[in-house]
């Protein structure tokens, strides 16, 4: 399965962001082989409608999981559709979410 | 004459200020334009009809003739539509109603549908005559501006119309205080009733619509709006006292003329002087 | 990671700003970002120094090229907005950037422009950093330019070790009120005992509720009327807010406004001692203590 995390920055050090569309980064992990990713947030300085549409890219990038702490009602909508299961953690790095995903949840 | 009634700032006194202006001077037409919250009928109370729903244009996808190119995603600029792996999803607020989408598709899927976003509504003062027509933006809805061009519709020049104007310097403002032959500003004697005043003076002034200062609770804070407007040659048309009675009556929901009648003079008064000056820019 | 409160209110001219800087100088170690850009007021208390300063852009605007332009008029009837006049101008206030001319312009006369709708500062003030805006005269707000402040201001804070941001709020319940408040850890709201406050504190609410963050309310102005004061702490009541304080209406915040003061630098007595037990109640909530976990 694909996990997706709202991050700060880029690395094997980045925190999670509470915010979801207009988060700088999102880090996909691929749990079969656990490789993981960085990829710019390509709608974070959007006028309008940035929850909408990384809604829409993380959907196509075929996430399954969303982890991120704050995604507004729009996001949620498009989530929701989508079949991503939306799950909010408290800032910590991301690459602790993913743990602390994959120990709580089994897959 | 149409006479708008703005500042830069919300919670100046801009509907006070409209209200009493109406109820001084009878027989006038008001136009609530602050859709977000319109407060000027909680102060006339009369009973309100609905006259019409205010709608946008929003798209309507036919999922049999769409095939998912995601051409009108991408031509939307307000991310309005969103392509999910089977159907494309419409976030209708965000949806300004500019059509983009049914021009690029290449199907012919996209016709498009009227979407309410508020209401208008009338009430007719039995006494004085006054007539009162306010906008209502629904819940959540984002833009007032078209719920304020479907209100300017309701105008009857043969009248005077009092503009309640939304607060601040932005779109709706612009939308609201167009065409209007006079710009009463209404602001507070303190550091931030200045500088929120010049910042709608600005707008005013680029519009060129001919203005005057109100100068709500007068004797809070000191000169300076006073020596700005005389450094700047602005008329200063009213000031209206911080009275404990007008702040009690303001929050009961009773124009303060109604049981201070001498103000119904001051009233009349700078309405003579801006139908004056308004003749003279 | 910095704690942040947002100081909000449903209407304007309720007290947000003065609170705001109230906080401000009783806080310890503090940035303060002004996110009600509409008017961005608190820096006339202040007083801040800029250090640098960055552009902010809104939405494009379209703009005519008259070489290519062959008066046609399609654009003045396909714009929705009314924003092209006759004589084939357009007026960039009234334009949406929706991008339709551009696209139905036969000749390929109109293209979208990048417009700079204002400017962030970055500020040193007596308190602490500052960051705010300026927008232009007609141009919109929205989510983006408070989420730039707010982006801003977080590494403003972290780079000077600061672990507090107070974030002044826009007025409203819109996608700038959303903005200004996702992710913080307390949302404190400004009303007032009038018509539309327990109506406009209703609509602020709901949007706190959505997005599971704490919110603590506070009473100003609360003796013009008595009844809609009780009315609102019963309100708050059944929905499980604190009304972490009450604050009668008073000439203080003015006079200390007029000296570029907060009401605390102002004065030491009853209004400023009532500012300062709400401070110390809202720094006590559960959400913003250290090593607290939001879920």
């Amino acid at each position: 399965m694909k996990i997706c995390v709202t991050t700060k920055n880029n690395g094997p050090e980045a925190g999670t962001d509470p915010h979801f569309g207009r988060c700088l980064y999102f880090m996909f992990v691929n749990t079969d082989d656990m490789q993981y990713e960085f990829v710019k947030n390509p709608y974070s300085s959007a006028s309008q409608g940035a929850g909408v549409r990384a809604a829409q890219y993380v959907a196509d990038r075929g996430a399954d999981v969303l982890i991120c702490s704050n995604p507004g009602p729009n996001a949620v909508s498009v989530m929701e559709t989508a079949g991503i299961q939306i799950v909010k953690y408290p800032e910590m790095k991301a690459i602790e979410a993913v743990q602390k995903f994959l120990e709580t949840n089994e897959i | 004459m149409r006479i708008a009634v703005a500042s830069g700032k919300g919670g100046t006194g801009k509907t006070t200020v409209s209200i009493n202006l109406a109820l001084s001077l009878g027989n006038v037409q008001l136009l609530d334009c602050d859709v977000e919250e319109p407060n000027c009928n909680l102060f006339l109370n009369h009973e309100l009809k609905k006259v019409r729903d205010v709608v946008v244009r929003v798209p309507f996808i036919s999922k049999d003739k769409c095939d998912l190119c995601m051409k009108c995603v991408d031509i939307c600029r307000f991310n309005a539509l969103v392509k999910l792996p089977k159907s494309l999803m419409l976030f209708p607020k965000l949806c300004h109603g500019c059509g983009a989408c049914s021009i690029v598709c290449p199907q012919g899927a996209i016709n498009e549908k009227c979407r309410s976003i508020g209401t208008i509504e009338r009430s007719v003062s039995k006494n004085c005559g006054t007539e009162l027509y306010q906008g209502q933006l629904n819940i959540g809805e984002p833009m007032a501006s078209p719920i304020i061009h479907a209100l300017k519709t309701h105008i009857d020049d043969t009248r005077t119309v009092i503009i309640d104007s939304p607060p601040g310097t932005a779109c709706p403002v612009i939308s609201a205080i167009t065409g209007a032959d006079y710009c009463v500003l209404v602001t507070e004697p303190t550091p931030f009733g200045l500088h929120d005043l010049s910042l709608a003076l600005e707008l005013v002034k680029e519009m060129r619509i001919p203005h005057g200062v109100v100068i709500n609770r007068c004797d809070l804070g000191d000169e300076r709006v006073d020596r700005y407007c005389a450094e700047n040659s602005i008329p200063v048309l009213m000031k209206i006292p911080n009275e404990m009675k007008i702040a009690e009556l303001y929050s009961q929901g009773i124009p303060f003329v109604l049981q201070m009648p001498h103000w119904k003079v001051n009233f009349v008064e700078m309405f003579r002087q801006l139908q004056e000056l308004a003749g003279r820019c | 990671m910095p704690k942040q409160i947002t100081v909000i209110s449903g209407k304007g001219g309720t007290g947000k700003t003065t609170l705001t800087a109230a906080f401000a100088s009783l806080a310890n170690k503090v940035l303060i970002a002004d996110c009600d850009v509409d008017a961005a007021d608190i820096h006339l208390i202040l007083d801040p120094i800029s250090t640098s300063k960055l552009d902010f852009y809104g939405m494009e605007v379209a703009s005519i090229n008259e070489d290519k332009c062959s008066a046609c008029g399609l654009c003045v009837e396909r714009c929705r907005f009314a924003a092209i006049s006759k004589e084939l101008v357009i007026d960039a206030h009234i334009c949406e950037g929706c991008g339709v001319c551009s696209l139905i312009c036969p000749e390929n006369a109109i293209i979208m422009k990048e417009h700079k709708a204002g400017e962030i500062f970055r500020s040193a003030t007596r308190f602490g950093p500052l960051v705010h805006a300026r927008l232009g005269i007609g141009e919109e707000t929205g989510g983006k330019l408070v989420s730039m402040v707010r982006k801003v201001s977080s590494e403003m804070a972290i780079e000077n070790d600061i672990d507090l941001i107070i974030i002044d709020g826009p007025p409203g319940t819109g996608c700038s009120v959303i903005a200004s408040i996702s992710g913080v850890d307390l949302v404190f709201i400004v009303t007032e005992p009038s018509v539309s406050g327990i109506h406009d504190l209703e609509r602020v609410l709901e949007v706190t509720a959505h997005f599971g963050i704490k919110a603590v309310v506070c009473i100003n102005k609360c003796n013009i009327n008595e009844e809609k004061t009780s009315d609102i702490e019963e309100f708050c009541k059944i929905k499980g807010i604190d009304v972490v304080g009450k604050l009668p209406l008073s000439d203080i915040p003015i006079k200390a406004m007029l000296g570029s003061q907060t009401v605390i630098e102002y004065e030491d007595g009853i209004f400023s001692g009532a500012v300062g037990d709400m401070w110390r109640k809202i720094m006590a909530c559960g959400t913003l203590m250290k090593n607290e976990t939001k879920f």
